[in-house]
């Protein structure tokens, strides 16, 4: 576990030192993620001033602005990343090391994760300065503990999803169209637009057995009390499933493409 | 003049065939991809239509004014975007890698291969969702029809397509000096407000999105065919000649800048 955990940590600090480079990248990362979702508040505070929406203007306010935190806490790079190495022969070098390249995965994406934070920090305190009256969040101590166990959840529900996704590229020799997949349902289902209680039934239903709503809005709604005490548990325990069952599915099906693996290009 | 159009038209046509070929490649991911346009579009209609059945008027808006305003970005956006592909995507890695001096040392405008080498034909059905939308909507509305209409739309949609693409080169230009895309992808994502009608945010915004020329993407051309006309509805074949002016002139002073990475 120790050695685990000082892998992890390496490669934390390689990728800081890897994206600190592209400075200007970090800020546009973090204002082109937070343009649909601002824009997507804006308009239902329109609405709603129009008509009456299961969702209060605060609580409207509230979600938009935490899942722009949320969605950089879970966010993964692993479907583009091992994809890459896989379609261009560069795996056979992470199968040589002495160490579970998951390792090295955790590590990149959990520097990704700091490099991308440290730039949102002073858009949401913008954002929070703009809006502190209309902001409601739970913060008794047992919503915030809630809270940031749903975002670790969120973290290996996306983290194991991405990387079993990536395996796929062994058989399809390509990542893109998984990358695709990946990004359509999870536009759609994790609440990042639309939260699931102003979606239409249909919809909503198809999201809340889905995984990608722990992505963003399973931890969004206990960070803004819509979740029930019943629902959060389920929740829970809905997630845990998704987790093991991604993981024995990584594991067998990662064991069967390295059988039939044969490394090329440059 | 005639023998430049013939010739730009070929080699465009000869970029369409490669990008085509280039996408059937990889059967699977076109599938995908095809999948992938039409879901996004059909689940951003479906969006709209939650959104804005709850209110039957938003700021003199309704719903099927809305959708026109979606069909009539999605057809042009998409449109566009047949053409682009992933070209200004591309453009940034091109310049890291040293790529880019096999296109500049063609017999061709630079600008006009760096803006088309990486066409996405698979745009095609986006863009015919998106007319699909705007004539299911345009047959919901009481259109405003008089001898002015028609012309003035087909004029305001063509500055529109010209705007879009300058304001997509400018930023894409920046790459010269960033060597990343970051500034173009800001500026796509940017475009996707032009997908709602922009009247209906407050003032403020409204004022930004005529200085940022959203507004002239897809609210001017629907508020056209809506009947309301201002002064901003003359406005934009002026705008689309001063975008490209600039736009070629700021990709011509970056191409001057220039060095390349493997020389």
């Amino acid at each position: 576990m120790h050695k685990h955990l000082r892998l992890i940590y390496f490669f934390v600090k390689t990728e800081l030192a890897s994206h600190t480079q592209y400075r200007l990248g970090m800020v546009t990362w973090i204002i082109n993620g937070a343009i649909a979702p601002l824009l997507m508040m804006f308009i239902w505070l329109v609405v709603s001033g129009n008509a009456a929406l299961t969702l209060s203007q605060s609580q409207i306010i509230s979600y938009y602005i935490i899942t722009l935190l949320i969605a950089r806490i879970t966010q993964c790079w692993s479907i583009e990343d091992v994809g890459k190495e896989i379609r261009r022969g560069n795996f056979s070098s992470r199968l040589i090391k002495p160490y579970h390249y998951i390792d090295e995965e955790w590590g990149s994406t959990l520097g990704k994760k700091i490099v991308r934070l440290i730039p949102l920090i002073p858009l949401l305190s913008v954002l929070a300065l703009i809006f502190n009256r209309s902001l409601s969040y739970r913060t008794d101590s047992e919503s915030i503990l809630l809270f940031l166990l749903s975002l670790i959840l969120g973290i290996f529900v996306r983290f194991y999803l991405s990387n079993l996704l990536a395996v796929f590229t062994f058989w399809l020799n390509e990542y893109h169209s998984l990358e695709f997949l990946h990004n359509s349902f999870m536009e759609i289902f994790s609440g990042h637009l639309l939260p699931l209680a102003l979606m239409p039934v249909v919809l909503r239903t198809v999201a809340e057995v889905s995984p990608f709503r722990f992505f963003i809005s399973f931890p969004a709604e206990i960070a803004i009390g819509l979740a029930s005490p019943e629902a959060i548990v389920s929740g829970f325990g809905v997630g845990i499933i998704y987790i093991l069952g991604f993981r024995i599915l990584y594991n067998y099906l990662l064991t069967a493409a390295l059988k039939k693996f044969t490394a090329y290009g440059q | 003049m005639a023998n430049n159009l013939r010739k730009y038209l070929k080699i465009l046509g000869q970029l369409w065939i490669f990008s085509l070929l280039t996408s059937l490649e990889y059967r699977f991911q076109t599938i995908v991809r095809l999948f992938r346009m039409t879901f996004d579009t059909l689940v951003i209609f479906v969006f709209i239509y939650a959104f804005f059945s709850k209110a039957p008027v938003i700021s003199g808006w309704t719903t099927d004014s809305i959708l026109l305003n979606f069909g009539v970005f999605t057809a042009l956006y998409s449109g566009l975007y047949v053409f682009l592909g992933n070209s200004f995507y591309d453009l940034a890695p091109k310049i890291r890698d040293g790529m880019l001096d096999g296109w500049l040392l063609k017999p061709a405008d630079s600008q006009f291969l760096v803006s088309f080498n990486l066409m996405h034909p698979q745009n095609t059905i986006r863009t015919v969702i998106g007319f699909i939308i705007f004539l299911y909507a345009l047959n919901r509305l009481p259109i405003y029809l008089d001898f002015l209409t028609w012309p003035l739309f087909i004029i305001q949609f063509i500055s529109s397509f010209a705007i879009c693409y300058s304001f997509l080169s400018i930023f894409a230009t920046f790459s010269f000096w960033t060597y990343t895309n970051d500034l173009y992808a800001l500026s796509d994502t940017t475009m996707f407000i032009a997908r709602y009608p922009l009247d209906i945010f407050p003032k403020t915004f409204i004022h930004l999105f005529s200085i940022i020329p959203l507004i002239f993407v897809a609210t001017i051309i629907t508020r056209t065919l809506l009947g309301e006309r201002d002064m901003l509805s003359f406005i934009s074949p002026f705008l689309a000649v001063v975008f490209i002016i600039f736009s070629r002139q700021f990709f011509t002073f970056a191409l001057k800048r220039y060095s390349s990475a493997s020389s």
